[in-house]
């Protein structure tokens, strides 16, 4: 009886480990479909807030980003009121440059973007395979996508959430993701139903992000914050090494 | 079973219905995205033009005005309380304007202007200052790596609360800035009147500085130095990050004396934003080595919402104490925005300290009151 209990063990240690592993796999094709290792990225970001009770906000980004050295400029287009401000994000330092002032601040890169349900990581490469282990697996349908559910902790200081669910579909595309507190609250969940191919990258036409926390009645009912990404002019052109430096951000500013 | 506990069983399931039913919208909302999607090939040939952010048609005009009046009254002298306060009221006022254009007609060229004239606050006339240049100054970007700014500019250089430029930056001055193996350098050079009466001649009045600021590991951090020869050598050397989501500065700053002895600061700064972006808090410590016997610190607190959630007021207050003689200053206000380009500001400015102490001697009310209160319209606008 012994014996079987132990037999019984080691099957069972070995499936949880052979799904943590075949996880980890995933989240390393996920982080590389995510990532440009080998060029330059640009596109122009339209995030729309959507605050119940308040009017909808709109605002519109250029990011350039070069995931090989760690490093991401963003510049504001629209409003006019806030065009040429911008963020600089070299390794895990962010610095913003407020042109009244003339000074550069440095923030953390795990507070949200302009007030919106976006964080400043979210523009960045992937490293879900780097900050995360795999603590459970299982296959889902979400809609026409069959996908892996990936269950994913982190106890590193740096992450955005301490613990997350990913949806990949079957092409290794991040379909669904849920952000969780340590304690295991629902604080976001993001939506990235349809991919645009340019080239042999695909990023998503959109992505829609839902603040699980934040929100309003509106007629009765619990209203959340919703914000929306529309991802437009996706290029892997080279870009200027300026660009990537704080005297960028001083020459663009206004 | 008691009819109190059938209640409360009852209205527990009900509230754990109503959350699921809430949390079920949600979710429903976000899976009915996955009913019909489809990916979509995207026109490769489109992309973010350069062009576009740092270009523009035609010339940007650019203004804004500022008035402002009040009265304050307070008690000039805490010996005087509480048997004969001394008390004292008066009006203030003060207005400024200014103008300026930006012109950008290709990527790697702009000019940039700005003219400004005020009535100050602590002027006996209420008549216009002579029209000012703030800033007059043209930017050329070479061969997309190197950015010359020269002309009349706002320039700062340092962190924290140091300037190493403060009070100097009025005339020419040359900022040249590119980037280093990842890393920022910056060369500025001043031209001031009052160090080159004789003009270029007296080159040897010339100003410089520099700075190299980059970033290791979790750590932004930099070098920064002045020298000119009227003034002592200065340089900051600083790190921030982000501490447990606390904003963090490190810094020293060393001050070279003519006798080649170095008289030190160290200043900590920390930021802290919090109840989403609704309440903001800053805490820097200063410590100045220069003065005998190393007990100089000082200590300044600044906290204040940007908006009251809900309201048009944005309160506020700020202390700052001096740890080698025991005085400080404090103030508690909030501004009203009732109207568009109409502030209300209603404060409470409070000096304490023994006669002579620092911040006594500091003190930026023309009449030294120790403990007003003060009201103010602030009318404003810019285009």
């Amino acid at each position: 009886m012994f014996r079987l209990f132990i037999s019984l063990f080691v099957v069972l240690l070995s499936v949880a480990t052979l799904g943590a592993d075949s996880g980890k796999d995933l989240l390393r094709k996920v982080d590389s479909l995510a990532s440009f290792m080998d060029s330059d990225f640009s596109a122009e970001y339209t995030i729309t807030q959507s605050t119940p009770g308040q009017s909808v906000t709109q605002q519109t980004v250029a990011l350039f980003r070069r995931d090989k050295e760690n490093k991401y400029t963003m510049i504001m287009l629209k409003p006019d009121s806030d065009k040429g401000k911008g963020y600089l994000k070299i390794d895990n330092n962010l610095w913003f440059y407020d042109p009244k002032s003339r000074k550069f601040q440095v923030t953390s890169a795990k507070d949200r973007f302009q007030n919106s349900n976006a964080r400043n990581s979210d523009f960045t490469r992937s490293t879900l395979a780097d900050d995360y282990e795999v603590t459970a697996t299982a296959r889902e349908k979400l809609g026409t996508f069959d996908c892996t559910v990936l269950t994913l902790e982190s106890d590193k200081d740096g992450v955005s959430f301490p613990r997350m669910k990913l949806w990949v579909s079957d092409d290794n595309l991040v379909r669904k993701s849920e952000d969780y507190s340590l304690s295991g609250q629902l604080l976001r969940t993001t939506a990235m139903p349809a991919y645009q191919k340019f080239g042999s990258r695909s990023v998503p036409v959109n992505i829609i992000m839902i603040d699980n926390l934040r929100g309003a009645k509106v007629d009765g009912k619990f209203v959340n914050e919703r914000t929306t990404i529309n991802i437009a002019k996706p290029s892997t052109d080279k870009i200027p090494d300026m660009v990537f430096t704080q005297a960028y951000l001083e020459k663009v500013s206004r | 079973m008691h009819p109190r506990l059938i209640i409360s069983a009852f209205l527990l399931v009900l509230a754990s219905l109503v959350a699921a039913q809430d949390a079920a919208g949600t979710d429903g909302d976000i899976d009915q995205l996955f009913q019909d999607p489809k990916d979509v090939e995207t026109d490769t040939a489109a992309k973010v033009e350069l062009e576009q952010i740092s270009a523009s048609n035609g010339v940007k005009l650019t203004g804004g005005v500022l008035a402002q009046a009040g009265v304050i009254g307070g008690v000039k002298s805490w010996a005087s309380l509480p048997a004969q306060p001394d008390m004292a009221a008066s009006a203030f006022y003060k207005m400024s304007a200014n103008l300026g254009f930006d012109a950008r007609p290709d990527k790697d060229f702009r000019v940039y202007g700005n003219v400004g004239a005020e009535v100050p606050a602590a002027a006996d006339s209420l008549s216009f200052s002579t029209a000012n240049i703030n800033e007059l100054f043209f930017d050329l970007t070479l061969a997309d790596t190197v950015l010359v700014r020269a002309g009349k500019q706002k320039l700062t250089l340092g962190q924290g609360t140091v300037n190493l430029l403060a009070g100097q930056t009025d005339d020419l001055t040359l900022k040249v800035s590119m980037p280093v193996l990842g890393w920022n350098l910056s060369g500025i050079m001043i031209a001031r009147n009052e160090n080159m009466p004789g003009g270029l001649e007296d080159y040897q009045g010339l100003l410089y500085a520099g700075s190299l600021e980059g970033s290791l590991g979790p750590w932004s951090m930099g070098i920064l130095a002045m020298n000119q020869r009227y003034l002592r050598p200065v340089a900051q050397i600083y790190a921030k990050t982000s501490l447990a989501g606390v904003d963090t500065l490190v810094s020293g700053v060393f001050a070279l004396r003519p006798d080649a002895t170095i008289a030190p600061k160290a200043l900590v700064g920390l930021f802290w934003e919090g109840l989403g972006p609704k309440l903001r808090v800053t805490l820097d410590w200063e410590f100045n080595g220069e003065t005998p016997g190393y007990r100089d610190h000082t200590i300044a607190l600044l906290a204040y919402m940007p908006s009251l959630p809900g309201t048009n007021m944005r309160p506020g207050l700020s202390w700052a104490h001096s740890f080698q003689d025991n005085s400080g200053s404090a103030r508690i206000g909030v501004e009203i925005t009732p109207l568009a380009h109409v502030k209300l500001i209603l404060g409470v400015p409070v000096v304490y300290g023994d006669p002579g102490t620092r911040y006594m001697n500091s003190n930026s009310d023309p009449v030294r009151r120790v403990l007003a209160g003060a009201f103010a319209v602030e009318i404003s606008g810019g285009f």
